[in-house]
Order: structure tokens, then C-alpha cells, then sequence
């Protein structure tokens, strides 16, 4: 049995007004495996993803001036609770684990803040150290592999919502990351563009970890399916025997999907 | 009250240029020095709110409409030096990819708007809000800072063109601030109540923010800061009332600018007044003081007095 | 905000557009320069009032010339011209009330000339620039790095805090049924707070979306144009 490319352990988290994100969090990710994060809202799905590259819980990284981005958060000691190919992910770590973990963010005018997009997608690469004509050819395949290899110098608000969210895919996949943490990738995404980043999604190798509410995108894409309510972890199995227990999703705030709902003979 | 090229001639560009790369460039060494790389995302993004902001325009009284300028707002939540740099870019983005305000005139421009909406509004702010203390402290000096930051830059500007011989100085002035009081309010109160609803919802986000919950201030330390800065303002205004257009013109005579060679060619509205006489300036310095002091005290005492008592505990950052 | 607002043009090919960056800048800067100069430098030199006439006028082509070179379209510099006519025109008349008319109108119609061939200058040369060559330019001009930083996410983030606003504003224009100008004005504090508060939350997930991506801090060096 391979080792798990990813490990969380007891992961907990709260706010500075003491409300809990999440409690004690415990799941393995293993090579190449991917798994669907679902739950109602505020269910902690996002919170959990920041975890998975240090982002969560940071200790001043973000400091600006009196600001500190979520640094009033409880931790004892800076005991590890995720590890990522085994390298527990806390303060010191972080640069290598950012290498092995692309984070997706949900909106994808978060993720873009360079003049054009092909600096963007070059930005990961230049960062991790390649030479410019090296980062350059890697922006330019991330690219071509989310099927936008005509839009290099054009700057982000000229390209449309669903071109947005490619390039910012093409972004995290020119860091080519083994695993890949996805916030709510399907949303806002018009039917065609939805099954556009679906197909480019089902090709790559990588482990994905993602939180969604497209139910019908986790029966297609994941095997596993872990649900989180209240920042606990209330059921981790195959996707089939979740997405069909009707009792379990309802009572957590969501529904079966239509799909399966439609495929079951009526009573 | 972005100056275009050609108000302005060469040698006034030039001085106006020097003194604010001269001052920007200190403002980049500081900000450098305090290692800000990881302020830019921040600071970018705070330059296109103010951006957003100055789109927004509030009809006041004269037919025309104002907008806001932001320095001390920029100043308030970023601190001064941040804030110059801000509004610097700002304008350069303003002059360059929209051509309002020329490029000759950038370095007039960001004097006006940036020194002294930024660095002069927040010397202003600062004393205010320690003298008052607390979240009331910060909104009242914004609110003042906001108002002389308007009055102060636009006769900066009608100075900066009395000098390139474009305008009759004494014409220009008098007519400036009396405008600009009354933009200056405007300014004020969009500032005020920015500052105010920032302070609500994320204390935290103000620059130099870290007694709001503890130090609870009295309303009546709003008028006391009130009355002393209407006295240092009527302490400002006589000189001016008196020695100074004299003084100024004579100096300037003696520089070959003559700025009296104009003849009144309006018709005196009412006898005794006519356009561009020294007269005519003092009255309207002085109303222009006076009713700026007292309606920008009142603002800020309202607005200081809105302030809740209670800090909100929930979005105060704690040590744990 | 119209996205294309600023870029409609600028990715031509024609003499014009492929010069440098650089070189476009600093001409452009230093022709801006001469115009205002103009006046003065002929006044020295020539004591015929309108030789300051005939100097404006070979500048005047000299622009026109750059424009039509740039196979830039004649309707977009008409439009942004006479939108600020009415303006220049009143500051154009000022000088003339309060300085007298026997130089004030000729005095007047300089300034008026010289302001829309300054402007046209800087129209051309953004018009033929996309920003992200302005911004290698200044960097190239060795201005200091933290102002190129402001300004590229400035220039990012315009577009969508303008559209927030936008939509503010409509949001607010649904509900509004007897406006008032206090009722505007304290709209508008509360907006430019909301605003404020956005723009910051949107910066620190903006900074957090750049330590995903393994940023420390400073900037990575980019080689900048292909």
C-alpha cells in the first residue's frame, strides 16, 4: 500500500470570536486519488482546503499593519496536523509544500493579479526558481493544456468568467503539483464551460482534493466523497454509497443528485 | 482639480516636479526600508478603490458637482507615507491612460493632491485623534484633516498658477476657496463616514488602529480639539488677512511676475467689490475659515458622537 | 467599466505601435514638454507674436502625423478632444477676464492649443502602448520598483472594484425613490467604506493566492516583453 500523499490528522480551527471551523478533522489522501469535499455552507470545505498548503493557520505571514489574516488562531504549539508526502506542513516547510499542493481559489480575480495572462501562469514557475525562457515554455503548455494557447498577452478582464478560471488553472498546474485542492471549481460556470474544466480536470493525474456543491461533478470525477457539516467530518466513503444515502444528505443540507435521483425506479 | 498641461509654464512644472520626486522618493525609501513588497497587493488594490471612488460625484450647490480626492482617506487607512504613494499612482494612472491632468503637471498635481492631501492632511489627523482618542478621535480628525486637505491644496493650485503667470492670483485664490470650502465639506463627510464604517466593521484595518476598543473619549474633547484648531486657524488666516498678499506681491514684483496688470473688466456686483482686489481675498479667506471651521467642527462632532460607545469585541484582534 | 476601454487599439502593428516602449515614453514625455515650453522659447528668439502660432502649428502636425501613422481611427481623438473642449475652453477664458483682453485672447487660445496637442500626444501614445509595455517601460526607466508594484495591481484591480461600484450604484438606484442630497452624500460615505472594506479583504486573498503560489515576498525578476 503506498504511502498517502496526504495526511490530516486531528486538524481543528477557530476564530478569534471562538467559533470552530473545524474539529478534529482526520482523512488520507492517497497517489492520484480524488475526493469530493461536500456540506452545506459553512461547513468549513474552504477553511479545510487553506489548510492544505499552510495558508491556515498563518502566524503573521500576512501582516499588515495591525492585520493579521487569520493569525488569532489557537494553536498551542505549532504541532503539525496535515502532512503532505509525509513533510508535516508548519512554518518552515511551507516552500516545499506550496510546490506539491496547487490551490485554487474560488474566485478567479483573487488568483490573477498580473498585467497579462501569460506573466500570470509564468508566476508560479519564476517563483520556484526556473530561469525566464523556462517558466516561459511551461505558461505557455499550462496553457495550451486548458485550450487557451492564443491569449498570452491578453490581461485577464478581457477574457470571460469561464476563461478566467481556465487560465487560473493553467496557473496552478504550471507549479505541477501532485496534489491539487479545488474551491468550488464549477461554480458560476455556464454549461459548456462546466464541462470544459470537467474534462481538462478528468485527464490530470494529480490527487484532487475538491470542495464543491456540484454533487453531479463529484459522481463524475471522485471516488471518495468525505462530508463535512460544522467542521466535522460526518461521512468518508465511496462516492456511490454517499450520494445515495438519501437520510444522510438531507439531514446535512444537501440533496441526492438528480441523476441518481432520476435513474431510481419509482416507488 | 487635476491641473491639464498648459496652465501651466515650464519653470513652475519644473519646481513643482522636483519637489515632489523629492518627496515621493523619500516616501519610497520608507516604505522600502519597512520591507512593504508584501503591502503592494494591498496598496494596488487600495489605489484602484480610490480610483473607483473619485468616479463617484456629489452635486453641490454652485450647479457643479465634486468628487471625492481621498488623500486623507488614503492617509487614515494606510498611513501617510503609504497613502502619498497611493495617490501618486493614482494620479500617474489618471494622467497617463485617461489624460485628466498632464504630464508636465503630475508634479503639481501629486503636491497638491498627494503631499498634501497625505503627508500635510495626516499631520493634521494625527494630532486630533490623540488629542480625542479612540475610534471618535480618528473619525473627527479625518473629518478635519479631510476639509483643510481640499482648501489647502486648491490654493496651493491657484498659487501654482499665479506664479506661471497664467492667472491673476488675488482673483483666482478668492474664488478657489470659496469653491473648495464648500467641496472640502463634501470631502469631510464622505471621509468621515468612510472612516466610520471601516471602524465598525474591521478596526483592524486602520493604520495605527489599537486603542479604539480601550480609550473611550467624551464628546465634549471633540469641541475643545474643535475650538483650538478654530483658534490656530484664525491664527493662520490674519497674517494672511493682512501682511501677506502684500508681502507676496511685493516679492513677487520684485521676481518681474506682476500680478496686478490685470484692470477689472467684470462689473462690480456691489459697490466697493470688484474682481481681484486684495480686499476681496481676505473676506473670502476669512468665510471661507470661518464657515468651514465651524461647519467641520459640527460634522465631526456629530459623526464623533455616532461612534457607539461600546467597542465591538467580536473583529478586535486579541493576542492568544 | 467597458473592459477594452484602454486596450481597444494598442495591439496594432504599424510603425508606431512597434516602437519601444521606452522611446515612445520619453518622447512623448519630452515632446509634451516642448509644447508647453513653446511660447517662452519662441518669445526668446522671435519677437513676432505669431511665430508661437507657427511653431504650435508644426507640433500640431507633427502629432497629427504620428496618429495617421499609427492607423489609429480619427473618430476615437475627435471624441476624447471635444469631451474636454467645453473645460479647456472655460480655463482657456479665464485668462483673458482676468488679465486683460488685449493679450488675454491671444494668451487664451495658446493655452487652448497647446492643452489639446499635449493631449493628443499622450492619446497617441496610449492608444498604441498596452499597459503591460508601459509598465516594462517604467520599470526600464529604473522607477522605483514599489511604485511598478502599485501601479500593476492597481491597473488589475480597476476594472473589477469599478464594476462593484457599478453595481452598488444600481442596486441602490433600484431602491431609491425620493433622492435627497444627504441621502446621496451619506450613500456615498457608506460606499466608499464598503468599498474599502472589499478592496481590503480582496488584497489579502489576492496575497494568499500569491503564497499558494510560492511567493516570498519580493518579486520574482521577469524578463518582461517576447
Amino acid at each position: 500500500m503506498n504511502p498517502p500523499v496526504l495526511e490530516v490528522r486531528e486538524l481543528s480551527f477557530h476564530y478569534p470570536d471562538g467559533r470552530f471551523a473545524l474539529r478534529g478533522i482526520t482523512f488520507q489522501l492517497g497517489t492520484g486519488e480524488s475526493v469530493g469535499i461536500v456540506g452545506p455552507n459553512g461547513a468549513g470545505k474552504s477553511t479545510l482546503l487553506l489548510h492544505m498548503n499552510g495558508i491556515l493557520p498563518s502566524r503573521g505571514q500576512y501582516e499588515h499593519h495591525h492585520h493579521h489574516f487569520g493569525d488569532d488562531t489557537h494553536s498551542h504549539t505549532t504541532e503539525p496536523h496535515v502532512w503532505v508526502e509525509a513533510i508535516p506542513v508548519v512554518g518552515p516547510n511551507l516552500p516545499q509544500v506550496r510546490r506539491r499542493v496547487g490551490l485554487l481559489f474560488q474566485d478567479p480575480d483573487d488568483q490573477l493579479f498580473c498585467p497579462t495572462i501569460l506573466e500570470d501562469v509564468m508566476f508560479g514557475p519564476l517563483n520556484l526558481g526556473h530561469r525566464s525562457a523556462v517558466a516561459r515554455d511551461i505558461a505557455v503548455r499550462s496553457l495550451a493544456a486548458v485550450g487557451l494557447g492564443d491569449y498570452d498577452d491578453r490581461p485577464p478582464h478581457h477574457l470571460s468568467f469561464g476563461e478566467r478560471k481556465r487560465v487560473c488553472l493553467a496557473g496552478v498546474l504550471a507549479c505541477d503539483p501532485m496534489i491539487l485542492a479545488l474551491d468550488e471549481p464549477t461554480s458560476n460556470l455556464d454549461p459548456r464551460g462546466r464541462r470544459q474544466f470537467m474534462a481538462i480536470l478528468r485527464e490530470l493525474p494529480a490527487a484532487k482534493i475538491i470542495a464543491t456543491h456540484d454533487l453531479e461533478m463529484v459522481l463524475e470525477l471522485c471516488h471518495r466523497v468525505i462530508l463535512l457539516d460544522e467542521g466535522r467530518i460526518h461521512a468518508d466513503g465511496p462516492a456511490r454509497e454517499i450520494l445515495t444515502n438519501e437520510k444522510l444528505l438531507v439531514e446535512h443540507g444537501l440533496e441526492v443528485p438528480l441523476s441518481i435521483r432520476l435513474s431510481k425506479p419509482a416507488p | 482639480m487635476h491641473i491639464q498641461d498648459g496652465l501651466l509654464d515650464i519653470k513652475t512644472c519644473a519646481a513643482t516636479a522636483a519637489l515632489s520626486i523629492v518627496t515621493v522618493g523619500y516616501a519610497v525609501r520608507r516604505v522600502s526600508r519597512d520591507n512593504a513588497d508584501h503591502r503592494a497587493p494591498l496598496m494596488g488594490v487600495m489605489a484602484a478603490c480610490l480610483f473607483a471612488a473619485q468616479m463617484m460625484n456629489f452635486p453641490i450647490p454652485a450647479g457643479t458637482s465634486g468628487h471625492l480626492m481621498g488623500g486623507v482617506l488614503a492617509a487614515v487607512m494606510l498611513g501617510p507615507w503609504n497613502g502619498l504613494l497611493v495617490l501618486t499612482v493614482v494620479l500617474a494612472v489618471q494622467c497617463v491612460l485617461f489624460q485628466d491632468g498632464g504630464p508636465t503637471a503630475l508634479g503639481a498635481n501629486v503636491l497638491n493632491v498627494g503631499v498634501i492631501g497625505s503627508l500635510v492632511g495626516y499631520a493634521i489627523f494625527e494630532p486630533i485623534r490623540r488629542f480625542v482618542g479612540g475610534m471618535r478621535g480618528t473619525v473627527a480628525g479625518a473629518v478635519v484633516a479631510a476639509w483643510f486637505s481640499v482648501v489647502l491644496g486648491a490654493s496651493a493650485c491657484a498659487i501654482e498658477l499665479a506664479l506661471s503667470g497664467t492667472y491673476h492670483l488675488a482673483a483666482t485664490l478668492g474664488v478657489m476657496l470659496l469653491v473648495h470650502s464648500i467641496i472640502g465639506l463634501g470631502e469631510s463627510l464622505i471621509t468621515g463616514m468612510g472612516v466610520a464604517f471601516v471602524l465598525r466593521t474591521r478596526p483592524d484595518l486602520v493604520y495605527g488602529q489599537t486603542d479604539g476598543a480601550t480609550i473611550l473619549a467624551k464628546s465634549g474633547e471633540v469641541l475643545v480639539a474643535g475650538l483650538a484648531v478654530a483658534l490656530f486657524v484664525a491664527v493662520l488666516l490674519s497674517p494672511f488677512a493682512s501682511e501677506l498678499p502684500d508681502g507676496l506681491e511685493n516679492s513677487l514684483k520684485r521676481l518681474g511676475l506682476d500680478l496686478e496688470s490685470a484692470e477689472p473688466l467684470m462689473p462690480a456686483p456691489m459697490p466697493g467689490y470688484a474682481l481681484g482686489d486684495w480686499e476681496n481675498v481676505r473676506l473670502a479667506g476669512s468665510l471661507a475659515g470661518g464657515i468651514g471651521t465651524l461647519v467641520v467642527f459640527a460634522i465631526a462632532f456629530i459623526m464623533a458622537r455616532g461612534i457607539s460607545s461600546k467597542p465591538s469585541i467580536a473583529r478586535t484582534p486579541h493576542a492568544s | 467599466m467597458q473592459v477594452d476601454f484602454l486596450d481597444r487599439y494598442s495591439r496594432g502593428t504599424s510603425l508606431v505601435h512597434r516602437l519601444d516602449a521606452r522611446v515612445k515614453l520619453v518622447v512623448a514625455l519630452l515632446f509634451v514638454a516642448l509644447v508647453i515650453a513653446t511660447p517662452e522659447m519662441v518669445a526668446i528668439l522671435f519677437t513676432e507674436p505669431l511665430a508661437s502660432w507657427l511653431f504650435l502649428a508644426v507640433e500640431a502636425w507633427l502629432v497629427v502625423a504620428a496618429y495617421s501613422l499609427a492607423g489609429l481611427p480619427w473618430r476615437y481623438l475627435a471624441l476624447r478632444l471635444l469631451a474636454l473642449i467645453p473645460f479647456l475652453f472655460l480655463l482657456a477664458l479665464g485668462i483673458p477676464l482676468t488679465r486683460g483682453f488685449e493679450t488675454g485672447w491671444n494668451q487664451g487660445a495658446q493655452l487652448l492649443a497647446r492643452s489639446l496637442i499635449s493631449l493628443a500626444i499622450m492619446i497617441t501614445l496610449v492608444a498604441t502602448t498596452p499597459f503591460s509595455q508601459l509598465l516594462t517601460a517604467f520599470q526600464r526607466l529604473h522607477v522605483p520598483q514599489v511604485l511598478i508594484s502599485i501601479l500593476a495591481f492597481m491597473y488589475r484591480y480597476m476594472f473589477v472594484l469599478v464594476d462593484e461600484l457599478d453595481k452598488m450604484r444600481r442596486a441602490k438606484l433600484a431602491r431609491t425613490f425620493y433622492p435627497s442630497l444627504w441621502w446621496e452624500v451619506r450613500l456615498m460615505g457608506n460606499f466608499v467604506g464598503i468599498l474599502f472594506v472589499r478592496a481590503f479583504e480582496r488584497a489579502e486573498r489576492v496575497y494568499a493566492a500569491m503564497c499558494a503560489r510560492g511567493w516570498r515576498g519580493t518579486a520574482p525578476t521577469k524578463d518582461g516583453e517576447p
